[in-house]
């Protein structure tokens, strides 16, 4: 009887050994399962957080757009080949046609005259060129004064261009962008737009006009490049016979200017 | 073993599919819990392995390595050094000697050799 209930006991304690295993196993892998839960609810919140995150410095996107820049850029000067080549055809057309017609050469020659106004045309003659530099200083350490103050900026070329429209310019380009009634020169950050185009240094400025006349409006004591010199700013002004200043390509679209009197000019 | 994996991979769906998602500055600090967390699990497996598992040592070392991961990021980021470079060190290479421990366990189920002691 004892004998039996001690088998009986020995039976029980493994049992019992061998449930605290089973109880301990299925503990184990329950609770890994439950927290691998978590675990993985959190990986998949984070990857959907990883990949709604705007990456800016993607480099490959950068490359890529830069491909596409350039090839706007080409196909923007295959266009502009494009539109001079058409013009040129139109007035070839045009002078043939005025040949015979009294009429019509006068029109053309009155629409010559306002392209001219407009500053469509290329055109050529007396003046002077402008070259202005950044001063050598620019890039160099310059105790307690801002770089700022040795680079030419966008004020410098527009009192430049006002000196030279007082003087009598008749037409006036910068780097080759024409100046004409709706053109702006800002500032734009290392560089300076003129009419939508960005350029930099050197700045050359062509003028039609009076070469004697422009030069003395530029060069006089207290005047505009006067006061560029004492942070060495480099100017040279070259009095030419024949300065070519390039039409503009700038299209004027009147959406809101509307004229008062018809025929009026 | 494989129950666990059903879980990581139902949490996951859960996860992706959940409409939450967590503001992008937290993202070192969830991304250095789940590596610690992810070292709890497989340290886990293993001690299941050798039936030496102690599901308080589990839980705590679940939440607490997290927490440790993410104040030590918080701590870095007010004192300018990457500190989060040392949880990952050391997370890292514990998943992977968690990982040996386990796969040793799985290849020499029938020998009682080649186990790692530690």
């Amino acid at each position: 009887m004892q004998r039996a209930s001690k088998t009986n006991e020995n039976n029980y304690k493994i049992l019992m050994k061998d449930d605290e295993i089973v109880n301990k196993i299925d503990h184990g892998i329950v609770s890994v399962t439950i927290l691998c839960i978590i675990l993985g609810t959190i990986i998949g919140i984070q990857f959907k957080t990883v990949r709604s995150q705007i990456t800016a410095y993607d480099i490959q996107r950068v490359s890529e757009l830069s491909v596409k820049l350039n090839s706007a850029i080409a196909e923007n000067d295959s266009l502009t080949k494009r539109i001079q080549e058409n013009e040129k055809k139109i007035t070839e057309y045009e002078s043939y046609l005025a040949q015979d017609d009294k009429e019509l050469k006068s029109i053309l020659d009155e629409s010559s005259e306002f392209k001219m106004l407009a500053g469509l045309t290329d055109v050529e003659g007396r003046g002077i060129t402008i070259t202005i530099n950044d001063s050598p200083k620019a890039g160099q350490q310059n105790d307690g004064i801002s770089t700022d103050a040795f680079l030419v900026h966008a004020e410098d070329i527009l009192s430049i261009l006002n000196e030279l429209n007082v003087a009598g310019a008749e037409a006036v380009c910068i780097n080759g962008q024409r100046i004409i009634s709706t053109s702006a020169v800002r500032c734009a950050g290392s560089v300076v737009n003129v009419n939508d185009v960005k350029i930099a240094a050197p700045f050359v400025i062509s003028a039609i006009g009076d070469p004697e006349i422009m030069e003395a409006a530029l060069i006089f004591p207290g005047g505009v490049l006067d006061a560029l010199k004492p942070w060495g700013i480099e100017t040279t002004i070259k009095k030419l016979e024949l300065v070519k200043v390039p039409g503009s390509k700038q299209q004027i679209d009147f959406k809101e200017a509307k004229p008062t009197t018809l025929g009026g000019l | 073993m494989l129950i666990p994996m059903i879980g990581l991979l139902v949490g996951i769906i859960i996860g992706v599919v959940c409409p939450y998602v967590l503001p992008a500055s937290y993202s070192t600090y969830v991304a250095i819990g789940i590596l610690a967390c992810a070292d709890s699990v497989l340290g886990g497996v293993r001690s299941n392995c050798f039936k030496k598992f102690n599901l308080s040592v589990f839980v705590s070392g679940f939440f607490g390595n997290a927490i440790l991961a993410m104040l030590l990021v918080f701590i870095g980021e007010r004192l300018n050094i990457q500190l989060s470079i040392a949880a990952v060190v050391v997370f890292g290479s514990r998943i992977f000697q968690n990982f040996a421990h386990i796969r040793r366990f799985w290849l020499n189920k029938g020998k009682k050799e080649d186990n790692i002691i530690m």
